[in-house]
């Protein structure tokens, strides 16, 4: 259901920064474009500074929430039984989740698949329900994804194709493959 | 004792008002079944007490705390329920569920002490040979006394559940209503439970409450509210009620002509 919003969300907003686009000239477009184009090679490095202290705060904020989580897990009338204050945790989580990823898109631009991909691949990879190691198994896969990637790009592709069009496209198969698997189940 | 205080509470925007006016005090240590027929507003009254819910108004206390008020973790020990949803998304085994259970008191670290109370509650429900399966690889009444195991883990003076008989054999229906008898009896705890039938209402519980239409309008010994009179009151039916080794039987399968009340 969320991952369905963020869709609807994401093409809503990518029509309208198109539909900006239109409106500017087409100096300013060609730089506006490089922006709102995800890109791992364009990285501004000034801003690295200031983005590993927001991560590592959203980190430190996240880390003792994460045992509630797993509660959490087992749906609101649960947790709310076991003494879980759902709805402060949930808003937490969401508004450390977006400032984390609010955060990578300053950095990349937006990149639409990755999160769904790497968090699936680690549930599939870590067989538990503990949210600490889904979370640092996440951390380990994406790393993993990007350096891979990123090596597959430069030697197998030539850097004819960008990381995150490889990423997205990969990132949109496997969202494909989920959901003609769910439609089956 | 837990007491509820002038419940009120509707669905959708004031339509339908499921719970109208619910003043009710429980005993500590009984086992109360809760019956009425269905929509009577049991399961919400259930909800309302275990602050699932928030009522539209009026408040539950468990002695003299505010079930709505109190730290949430508070609450969380003094008071446990078993609801009818059985689902669960997450991939878990039996004892990862029935280890939940401990989170009021460790906040998922567990102690020596939490271990073994864990342990006594899987061999109390029967579980313990299936402790490490999965949760979808489990019958609907293996789930079931998993997550009855999960809620005495809890180790909590009032133990709410709403059917927790749904999808159990008879073997482990009546298994499941001794448990619930002795917590009551050695363990002490005030056990609150909403029942499909009646007859399992009349052989465990020491105190029945009837509700209709959002009303409690029979409360008393089992032996008052399942008599002809007290399931004319509840129910609207004539039920015959006979005497069987000391307690009462309604045969509901032998209904009369239903009458208004």
């Amino acid at each position: 259901m969320l991952v369905l919003v963020g869709i609807v969300l994401g093409g809503l907003f990518s029509s309208l920064s198109s539909f900006a686009s239109r409106l500017l000239s087409p100096d300013d477009y060609l730089t506006l474009q490089a922006v709102l184009f995800a890109s791992f090679t364009t990285v501004d490095v000034d801003l690295l500074l200031a983005c590993a202290v927001v991560t590592a705060l959203g980190c430190a904020v996240l880390w003792p929430l994460l045992r509630q989580l797993d509660v959490i897990d087992l749906g609101r009338e649960r947790a709310v039984a076991l003494g879980v204050d759902h709805h402060r945790i949930v808003t937490r989580v969401l508004l450390v989740v977006t400032v984390l990823v609010a955060t990578s898109t300053a950095l990349v631009g937006p990149m639409v698949f990755l999160g769904l991909l790497i968090a699936n691949l680690a549930r599939q990879l870590v067989p538990t329900h503990e949210h600490r190691w889904l979370v640092l198994a996440s951390g380990l896969v994406g790393i993993l994804a990007l350096v891979l990637g990123q090596f597959v790009v430069l030697h197998g592709l030539g850097l004819a194709v960008p990381l995150s069009v490889v990423i997205n496209l990969v990132g949109g198969l496997y969202f494909l493959i989920l959901l003609v698997k769910a439609v089956r189940l | 004792m837990i007491r509820a205080q002038g419940l009120r509470h509707s669905y959708d925007k004031g339509s339908t008002l499921v719970l109208d006016d619910v003043s009710v005090e429980l005993t500590r240590g009984c086992v109360t079944g809760l019956i009425g027929p269905n929509g009577a507003g049991k399961s919400t009254l259930l909800s309302a007490m275990a602050r699932l819910l928030v009522p539209d108004s009026g408040q539950v206390l468990l002695d003299d705390l505010d079930v709505l008020q109190a730290p949430a973790k508070e609450v969380a020990r003094r008071l446990a329920v078993l609801r009818q949803d059985a689902r669960v998304t997450a991939r878990l085994t039996v004892v990862d569920l029935v280890r939940f259970g401990r989170f009021p008191y460790s906040q998922g670290r567990l102690t020596a002490r939490d271990h073994e109370v864990v342990q006594e509650c899987l061999d109390q429900v029967g579980m313990d040979r299936f402790r490490d399966r999965y949760l979808d690889e489990l019958s609907g009444g293996q789930r079931q006394r998993a997550f009855v195991a999960m809620v005495l883990a809890q180790e909590t003076e009032f133990v709410l559940l709403d059917e927790p008989l749904n999808n159990l054999d008879m073997e482990h229906a009546g298994a499941t209503m001794q448990l619930l008898r002795r917590a009551a009896d050695e363990m002490g705890r005030t056990v609150i439970v909403v029942l499909h039938d009646v007859n399992v209402a009349a052989a465990f519980c020491d105190v029945i409450v009837g509700m209709r239409d959002g009303r409690v309008v029979a409360h008393g010994p089992a032996h008052d509210v399942v008599s002809a009179e007290g399931l004319r009151r509840v129910f609207g039916l004539d039920i015959p009620v006979h005497e069987i080794d000391g307690r009462p039987v309604a045969l509901h399968w032998a209904i009369g002509a239903a009458v208004q009340v």
